[in-house]
């Protein structure tokens, strides 16, 4: 079976759109190479699943915040390989496990990542947290706007509201949200 | 998170329209221009962005759940057995030759159409799941059925629902989806031309698609190629250029 093939363009127009079919391309063509390469550095497979997901929602992020500009038609797959490499180096070399494993050095140590800062990591796992003390009604709006990229119109007619409606609770929630976080 | 900083409704509503790529080339130099002079409004900007990449996580984690949940069903359906030695190469001879079988019906007994459907087919892997936020639990409830492999399931759940709903393309898309995958060309066909029915449908570009490949599976070439030219597809112009050739 072959695997439907994107540009490197609509890869990131697709992933930014949240397009389920290209995310999910994009976990099953890298998580192997992840795997195996946590594997052959002293890892589990629990561990590489966790070090893959972790960097999965890093390159996620950096693309939706523009920190991500593509050097080549397979430099999206490069990149979440480079990430979780960099992700799992640093996890060997933690104070805990630092004295019982040897590490594969042939790594791309010269790649650097323009990443979120850490201030603004911290305040999206935040957001992550509260979002769930919201009410079903605001994170149902809010993932149908937010993350599906309904329009307010369609939201309205899906939740039985007028427009207006929609556009003054998607508010109201942010604004819940905004509370949530600062407690 | 910074909540002293006011953001009103219209402020919301200008900076969400930015994000979603939606303003019109006035308004998004208005937008560049306030970005680039006004620290305040940087702030603003910074703030929805946030919050918007927040609530997104949220469902991104979910989902990478259920991609590692489809990676692991693979490898299960795939998992070694393991065999007793003396019996290793009579099970080997055995597998070796079935497997010849195998290949012999499924390749050299195919027709060329039905080698490029299988070349190009592979399942919808459905929408995403947010159970327990969304007001349609049945729907979603098989859709998890549908990701785990278990499209009879699912088709049965959707079905029902298919009673009184009967021209929701969602629905009949979805249907047919599951009906391709469990190898039936045929009805999945009487689905995908039910959802196309569905002006501005959401699902025209993949019905448009998956109605083509089981077209080919049919061995309907010619149709195939009339449906193939109206889809929009990634792999459309190679798979075209395959059938004309």
């Amino acid at each position: 079976m072959s695997t439907p093939t994107f540009s490197v363009r609509q890869q990131l127009e697709a992933v930014k759109a949240n397009n389920e079919k290209v995310l999910q391309q994009l976990y099953t063509a890298n998580y192997g190479n992840v795997e195996r390469y946590v594997l052959q550095n002293s890892g589990s497979v629990d561990e590489a699943k966790d070090i893959f997901q972790e960097a999965f929602i890093a390159a996620w992020r950096n693309i939706q915040l523009d920190k991500f500009v593509p050097a080549g038609e397979n430099s999206l797959n490069g990149y979440l390989f480079q990430i979780a490499k960099h992700k799992w180096m640093d996890h060997l070399r933690s104070t805990t496990v630092k004295k019982t494993t040897t590490l594969d050095e042939n790594l791309d140590d010269a790649m650097t990542f323009e990443e979120v800062s850490d201030n603004d990591v911290q305040r999206i796992k935040s957001i992550r947290e509260q979002f769930k003390n919201l009410g079903d009604n605001c994170r149902e709006l809010l993932v149908r706007f937010y993350y599906k990229k309904q329009a307010l119109k369609d939201i309205a007619t899906a939740l039985k509201w007028t427009e207006a409606t929609a556009k003054n609770n998607k508010y109201r929630c942010m604004e819940k949200l905004r509370t949530l976080v600062v407690k | 998170m910074n909540n002293a900083i006011n953001i009103t409704e219209e402020e919301l509503e200008f900076i969400d329209r930015y994000l979603h790529q939606q303003l019109s080339e006035t308004e998004q130099k208005i937008f560049d221009e306030r970005l680039r002079t006004d620290p305040l409004w940087q702030q603003k900007v910074t703030e929805i962005r946030l919050l918007s990449t927040g609530i997104q996580e949220n469902v991104l984690l979910e989902q990478l759940d259920q991609f590692h949940s489809h990676l692991t069903t693979v490898e299960n359906k795939t998992k070694i057995i393991k065999i007793n030695p003396f019996k290793r190469l009579s099970v080997a001879a055995s597998i070796l030759f079935f497997v010849g079988i195998l290949s012999w019906m499924l390749f050299f007994r195919k027709s060329g159409d039905e080698k490029l459907y299988a070349s190009y087919y592979q399942p919808d892997p459905g929408l995403p799941t947010v159970m327990g936020v969304s007001e349609n639990y049945e729907f979603e409830k098989a859709m998890v059925d549908y990701k785990t492999g278990d499209y009879s399931k699912a088709m049965d759940a959707w079905k029902a629902l298919l009673k009184t709903h009967p021209d929701n393309d969602t629905l009949n898309y979805f249907i047919g989806s599951a009906h391709l995958a469990n190898d039936n060309s045929k009805d999945a066909l009487v689905f995908f031309d039910k959802t196309l029915l569905v002006k501005n449908s959401v699902f025209r570009q993949e019905a448009l698609w998956y109605k083509a490949l089981a077209l080919l599976k049919e061995g309907k070439k010619e149709d195939a190629i009339i449906a193939l030219k109206a889809a929009d597809h990634p792999d459309k112009e190679i798979l075209l250029r395959k059938l004309e050739e």
